[in-house]
């Protein structure tokens, strides 16, 4: 507990308020369009595309940084606790709190009714529009931090949101590419592959949280110092 | 302005150019993000490019490096000012004869000078592509008025915004922020019939991808705005004097900063 505390304080006030940001851009953006004459679905559409849009890119650009941005990283080299132990309580303190808040959110549309327009699917199997992109960008984020760099790693995040954003039609028409697709909610709600989408999303994420736990033994290899 | 300006202006300009230009990030970034370059319709090696004219093709491939490109040289360019402090450099700095204006503004000519050789190279290939397939060496100075035109300007906004907003805001947060805005600002359509309600600067004169410039100046159909030469002018001046403006907000910021300390 006493290191979870002690986690929850590195990430810092900036840490810990990004994804919480992400929902409010959305949500300002959301009211925005409701004075504009947006109808219900169209606000309700963009609320939940917080959590599949804005929470899991906030979440893993945060990841990307603390999985190569330990200054004491050269500690764990003589220290009994191995640094992919750190890593892993790091990344799920970050993963566990950016959950809570998207649980919170998920919660409060639900109550107003926001979320039945947009999302088909039960409340609790529906918690997957924002579980599996989360999962997916923070192992994601801690993956492309590890082999390429905290910059490098937070840029093709970046790039792989965007992307993914602007050919969404390949996304969706093509059925190699629609297991990877990471905003089947937003673009596609409703569709009969969305659960198969959710699943392979969350195993695709376990699946680099493996690799992540395998290149994170290499201590010595971030004690170099990396990139300034 | 103090004396050793124009030595500390070129000696910043150098050293942050040098350091930019030899980081690794830099590189692998830019190679990554090409590979969107195999997707993007309007590539001149593309079957729609086929029919297409010299200005149009040269102006469409300035839009397709575009697209993408300006995500990387935004958040590489994001980290350089919250080095100086992370490095612990930046009251050893503060000591020296030279000017912080004069170091900030060293720090984001060199570090943008670097970030853009490796967008220049691959904007170079197609360009290199274009005129041997058509056989037209015209392509060359139509070339450098493009990305001058076309590319340069929105680079420039972005890469002062970059610098700038970093003086206050944790680098994550920023590359958060700055990602959001480029598919917000830049890419999403705004047409009501997609079901798309939401405010957006995209295809506006505020938009950095340059597609009025591309339309005013070069007639290419493949930007989404309809532009006159007057509007892509006015596109261009908006984005450079932003950019500037953001410029000149840090520098005030930095001072008052150093100030207090």
């Amino acid at each position: 507990m006493a290191l979870t505390r002690y986690e929850l304080r590195l990430l810092g006030g900036l840490g810990l308020a990004t994804p919480a940001l992400a929902l409010l851009l959305f949500g300002g953006m959301a009211l925005l369009m409701g004075f504009l004459g947006a109808n219900g679905a169209q606000v309700a559409r963009v609320l939940v595309a917080a959590l599949e849009l804005g929470l899991p890119l906030a979440a893993g650009v945060v990841a990307a940084t603390v999985a190569a941005d330990d200054p004491a990283v050269d500690l764990q080299l003589a220290l009994k606790t191995r640094y992919r132990g750190t890593l892993a309580r790091r990344l799920v303190v970050l993963a566990l709190w950016t959950a809570l808040i998207a649980f919170l959110w998920t919660s409060a549309l639900h109550t107003t009714g926001l979320w039945e327009l947009w999302v088909p699917e039960p409340f609790f199997a529906g918690q997957l529009v924002w579980l599996s992109p989360l999962l997916w960008f923070v192992a994601a984020g801690a993956l492309l931090s590890l082999t390429l760099g905290r910059t490098t790693g937070g840029a093709i995040l970046g790039g792989l949101w965007a992307f993914e954003n602007l050919f969404r039609g390949s996304f969706l028409t093509e059925e190699w590419l629609r297991p990877e697709f990471l905003f089947a909610t937003t673009y596609a709600a409703g569709a009969d592959f969305w659960l198969t989408n959710r699943l392979a999303l969350i195993s695709t994420a376990l699946l680099m949280g493996v690799v992540v736990w395998a290149l994170s033994s290499r201590t010595e290899s971030f004690a170099r110092g990396g990139e300034a | 302005m103090r004396k050793e300006t124009p030595f500390a202006l070129g000696g910043a300009l150098l050293y942050e150019f040098k350091m930019q230009v030899r980081r690794k990030a830099l590189w692998i970034t830019f190679l990554v993000f090409s590979l969107a370059l195999l997707n993007l319709t309007f590539r001149p090696w593309s079957p729609e490019s086929e029919g297409l004219l010299v200005p149009h093709l040269v102006a469409n491939w300035s839009l397709t490096v575009q697209f993408f490109h300006p995500v990387a040289f935004g958040i590489l360019l994001a980290d350089r000012l919250p080095r100086d402090r992370r490095t612990k450099v930046e009251e050893l700095l503060d000591t020296l004869p030279a000017s912080l204006g004069s170091r900030l503004l060293g720090k984001y000519l060199g570090a943008t000078l670097a970030t853009l050789v490796p967008l220049l190279l691959i904007y170079a290939a197609g360009i290199i592509y274009i005129a041997v397939s058509r056989g037209d060496l015209s392509a060359i100075p139509l070339a450098l008025a493009s990305f001058a035109t076309i590319n340069l300007p929105g680079l420039l906004f972005v890469a002062a915004f970059s610098i700038s907003c970093t003086a206050v805001l944790w680098v994550p947060l920023y590359q958060f922020l700055f990602v959001g805005y480029w598919f917000w600002g830049n890419l999403i359509p705004t047409s009501p019939t997609g079901g798309n309600m939401m405010p957006t600067l995209s295809h506006t004169i505020l938009t950095p991808f340059g597609e009025y410039m591309a339309n005013g100046f070069f007639g290419t159909e493949q930007a989404t705005a309809r532009a006159t030469v007057w509007e892509g002018i006015a596109s261009m001046s908006l984005l450079l004097s932003l950019g500037a403006l953001a410029l000149y907000g840090s520098y005030r910021l930095l001072v008052w900063q150093r100030d207090r300390r």
